[in-house]
């Protein structure tokens, strides 16, 4: 992913127009009106860096994706080690120490003496894991379903349009629920029933993309000269597909980290052994009518600001890659 | 006799992101109760956002920035939105170029055409429907009554415009902006519909802006002529005037690429480049960088010359030889 | 129209054998539902006459057919567990949810339309820009942690609304309902509010993309030529063409709406269909599951036929269309 790379670099990019600026002033007006060498990449870059908002977004999933690969290191203690737990710990509110003086519970410990920060930092490797993976994989699967409809046309995609539909047309959560009910717990489970919910939307979001490419000349030309199939269609067309799918990308993990939360409050999605964010929600459920709010709150928090960031990127993204929007 | 409306150095600016555009850029002219004047210039000369200001209809990044639009001595730039709402329709009308898509597609010509008389005067609905129906007969569309109920799209394009036309003469305005009001039409159906206009205009004594890149079609209908080219007026005159003696390099170059009886078997001429963008305007004559006759001097900018009566041209050419011709 | 119809009729008709097929199989491939039944203390002769009586031990495509010829007498078998009709169960409980899901959609539009119409007016203002980051911030709460909060917030700490349950029921036309007592009313704000705050937010974007489209287009700048009020302008020109895309969003949302009243019904142990279909999922009760399925996909291949039909009533433009293409 590149998206730290976008962050390191604000400070070059709002430079950026005041140089373009000279250029036109210089009197190079074409250049200017096409954006002679500003590549699309470094346009979009600009755009985006421009907005506050989108560069809170991103500045923020890097922190907590950063805090999610390294949770072992972050974590003051670890919430899995069953000889550390004391359940003389349990249900403890923020800010208390443990029996012995050695650790305090920031942010409090649950129903079994685990500490809350610890456990929300493996639970959101967990959660976003799961999201991204899922999203990968869905994002593999349905692009190239998509394009290989719109190359070849025809029946095939017809068929595989059908299939979209009808998919589409049930919500993505009774969907999953069904599956996992199938499936049973497992986060091998839960990854595969969240790549059979999301792949349609990328088939879909490819295939409408890359139908515009196929008519245009440079496919007929790259057919013409010789240049096989597969890689027309995955070196040349898919490239072209690329900002609508980006954009589709960013909303979609954002959806399926929320959606895996969801199946694991219902009981349907991970097992106890290895909970997400969503799980340990679940689990303070019980605690909440007794006031012990914060077991289900601060997960639910990281899990509310893990999701707001990744819409916040998504969005401004869209409005970005869109050219509809541009005025 | 006084002008019904007099337009003075107006201008009109857009602030977008790569800078300031001057779509308008000190345009002035007079309109006579009854008189029609052609506004003609390319796409992107302005001729349509003057048509817009002229009522203070420019839509945000869109401002105008300065000059004076008197209606009937009264100033209309700067005036609140609702004293100009209580003016647009009653009294100075409008009517677009694409009629499909101007009438609202969701709502039925009756109710578009009753609206706009509830606007503007305390009459009960039946009434209202009774004007609407009378001004739909008067454009002569058939079975007025069934076409009220109708919607848009159940219309043919000419009879669209047609309902357009009828909506402008509802309240008999003192003045019609028309904006390329024949554009999308067939031919055909395109002088139908001008002299529907010309009889209507001369029948009401309402004077017509008529905004047009097509100068034979301005030829035929209006009184005096102004050419626009990047957002200034270049040439201003009775229409056969200028039509017969252009003054300016450009109106010269638009007349010779109208194709034309006497031009028969010749090459029709045409103006080599592009019009400028808004946002990088050559400095001194807009023209220049087209012109054939331009010189060092039209890097200044250049005067406004009034070689006769009623007649203007902007430009550093000397013009008497030409007039005297 | 008639032959859209059929056709229509005919699709849905294929999709739910499609869906039963798929639902049976699936379901048939779940876990030995006997061993969740039956206490392991159980007699092998016990279990042997259990399983004979749910007629588990005949085989998939005897089990399928047997099913099909069920269904067709309103039959899809008795419920393992409450050993009553699956059906009855799912209809019986299904009005408490149809109340919870008809109540989020009432909610959605009284509050997401008038924002987001404001939001699409003024688009940069500060109220427009936080009306958008509101709108980010309820698309990203997931619908069970918002549940939650509500129930923190508004049960737990300030004590003012019930959390649980539907509260004083009054019967009318032999169906339970909850929004005609006060007590009712109190209990379903809380899921109600909850269901409905994802599709707030779908309304306020899609009110807002649809105004600022419906601001910039022609027939909008039209009627403000024609001197409307900006009153008229908005609520009937720009509305009307906002309301025929929101109405077929919203008709297509109903589905997942009842598909997400799983989650608040659970939260708010609100007696309906996906408080059901969660306990039944967790003991593998298959006729109710089954059952269920099939109610909701009947319930989406409807609400499909019944947009697509209205979409066409109220879009003048596609009912002509339809009839002379």
């Amino acid at each position: 992913m590149n998206r730290p790379a976008e962050v390191k670099q604000p400070v070059v990019p709002v430079e950026r127009p005041a140089a373009l600026s000279t250029e036109a002033r210089a009197g190079t007006v074409k250049s200017a009106v096409e954006g002679g060498a500003d590549t699309p990449f470094r346009q979009a870059l600009r755009e985006f860096v421009a907005n506050p908002f989108a560069v809170f977004g991103a500045v923020l999933l890097t922190l907590l994706v950063f805090g999610a690969i390294f949770a072992e290191a972050l974590a003051p203690t670890n919430p899995y080690d069953l000889t550390k737990l004391d359940l003389m710990d349990a249900l403890q509110p923020p800010g208390t120490q443990n029996m012995d003086g050695s650790v305090t519970f920031l942010l409090g410990t649950d129903g079994q003496g685990r500490d809350m920060l610890s456990a929300m930092l493996y639970g959101l490797r967990t959660s976003i894991l799961v999201g991204v993976s899922s999203g990968v994989i869905a994002l593999c699967v349905g692009a190239t379903i998509g394009i290989v409809a719109a190359f070849f046309g025809g029946w095939i995609d017809s068929f595989v349009m059908r299939i979209v539909d009808l998919q589409l047309s049930f919500p993505s959560i009774l969907v999953a629920m069904v599956l996992l009910a199938l499936l049973g717990q497992g986060v091998d489970k839960i990854i595969l029933a969240l790549v059979i919910v999301q792949w349609a939307y990328y088939a879909r979001t490819v295939r409408s993309a890359a139908l515009v490419e196929r008519s245009k000349e440079y496919v007929e030309a790259a057919i013409c000269l010789g240049i096989g199939r597969t890689p027309v269609m995955f070196r040349h067309m898919l490239r072209n597909c690329l900002p609508p799918l980006i954009v589709i990308a960013t909303v979609q993990v954002g959806s399926a980290i929320s959606l895996e939360a969801t199946l694991s409050f219902l009981g349907l999605g991970l097992p106890v052994t290895k909970p997400s964010l969503g799980l340990l929600i679940s689990n303070g459920f019980a605690f909440l009518m007794s006031g012990k709010y914060w077991i289900s709150l601060y997960p639910g928090v990281l899990l509310l600001v893990t999701i707001i960031a990744i819409n916040l990127v998504g969005d401004h993204l869209r409005d970005i890659l869109n050219p509809r929007l541009k005025r | 006799m006084d002008p019904i409306l007099s337009v003075r150095d107006l201008r009109t600016e857009f602030a977008t992101g790569a800078g300031v555009a001057r779509a308008v850029n000190g345009v002035s002219f007079d309109v006579m109760p009854g008189h029609v004047l052609g506004l003609v210039g390319e796409s992107g000369s302005g001729k349509s956002v003057t048509g817009f200001s002229l009522i203070g209809l420019v839509d945000a990044p869109g401002r105008i920035v300065g000059g004076s639009v008197r209606h009937r001595g009264r100033e209309l730039v700067g005036l609140p939105q609702s004293e100009l709402r209580a003016l647009r329709g009653k009294e100075i009308a409008m009517i677009f170029q694409d009629p499909m898509m101007t009438l609202n597609p969701v709502l039925k010509i009756g109710t578009q055409m009753i609206e706009t008389v509830l606007a503007h005067d305390p009459v009960s609905r039946q009434e209202a429907r009774e004007r609407a129906r009378a001004a739909l007969g008067k454009v002569g569309i058939a079975s007025p009554d069934e076409r009220l109920d109708a919607y848009p799209h159940q219309f043919s394009g000419g009879m669209r415009q047609r309902v357009a036309i009828a909506i402008a003469f509802l309240h008999r305005p003192s003045l019609i902006i028309a904006d390329e009001p024949t554009t999308a039409l067939d031919v055909t159906i395109q002088s139908q519909i001008l002299s529907e206009m010309q009889t209507l205009a001369r029948q009401e004594q309402t004077a017509v802006i008529w905004i047009s890149h097509d100068l034979s079609i301005v030829s035929g209908l209006a009184d005096n002529v102004a050419v626009m080219y990047a957002g200034r007026i270049v040439e201003h005159g009775p229409v056969a005037d200028v039509l017969t003696r252009p003054l300016h390099p450009y109106a010269q170059g638009l007349i010779a690429s109208v194709p034309g009886a006497q031009m028969r078997g010749r090459r029709l001429a045409q103006i080599d480049g592009m019009a400028p963008s808004l946002l990088a305007l050559p400095a001194g004559c807009a023209f220049r960088p087209r012109c054939v006759m331009a010189q060092a001097i039209c890097e200044a900018e250049p005067p406004v010359q009034a070689p006769a009566t009623g007649r203007m041209v902007r430009c550093v050419l000397p013009v008497r030889d030409e007039v005297a011709a | 129209m008639t032959s859209f119809l059929a056709r229509r009729l005919l699709q849905s008709a294929f999709v739910l054998f499609a869906m039963s097929v798929l639902v049976f199989v699936g379901i048939f491939a779940i876990g030995n539902p006997v061993d969740v039944l039956i206490s392991p203390e159980a007699t092998q002769a016990d279990r042997q006459r259990i399983v004979e009586s749910l007629g588990l031990d005949r085989s998939l495509i005897e089990q399928y057919v047997s099913f099909v010829r069920g269904v067709f007498d309103g039959d899809f078998g008795k419920s393992f567990v409450f050993k009553i009709s699956a059906i009855g169960l799912i209809l019986d409980r299904m009005p408490a949810t149809l109340e919870l899901a008809v109540s989020a959609m009432v909610l959605s539009i009284l509050i997401g339309l008038p924002l987001g119409m404001l939001a699409g007016m003024h688009p940069d203002s500060f109220l427009g820009r936080s009306i958008m980051a509101g709108s980010i911030v309820g698309f990203s709460m997931p619908t069970f942690w918002v549940g939650l909060i509500l129930i923190l917030v508004f049960a737990v700490y300030l004590g003012w609304l019930p959390s649980t349950g539907r509260g004083e029921t009054v019967t009318v036309l032999g169906i339970r309902w909850s929004f005609l007592t006060l007590d009712g009313l109190a209990h379903l704000i809380l899921p109600a509010f909850n269901l409905a705050l994802f599709k707030i937010s779908l309304v306020i974007r899609l009110t807002r993309a649809g105004m600022r489209d419906a601001l910039a287009s022609d027939y909008v700048r039209y009627a403000i030529a024609k001197g409307l009020y900006p009153r008229r302008v908005v609520m009937v020109h720009a509305l009307k063409n906002i309301l025929i895309p929101l109405v077929t969003v919203l008709g297509l949302e109903f589905g997942s709406v009842i598909a997400f009243a799983i989650v608040t019904e659970t939260i708010f142990a609100w007696p309906g269909t996906g408080k059901l279909i969660i306990e039944s999922i967790s003991v593998l009760d298959r006729p109710v599951i089954v059952a269920y399925l099939m109610v909701i996909v009947l319930m989406f291949v409807t609400i499909n036929l019944i947009v697509d039909i209205t979409y066409s009533i109220l879009d003048p433009r596609i009912r002509i269309g339809g009839a002379t293409s």
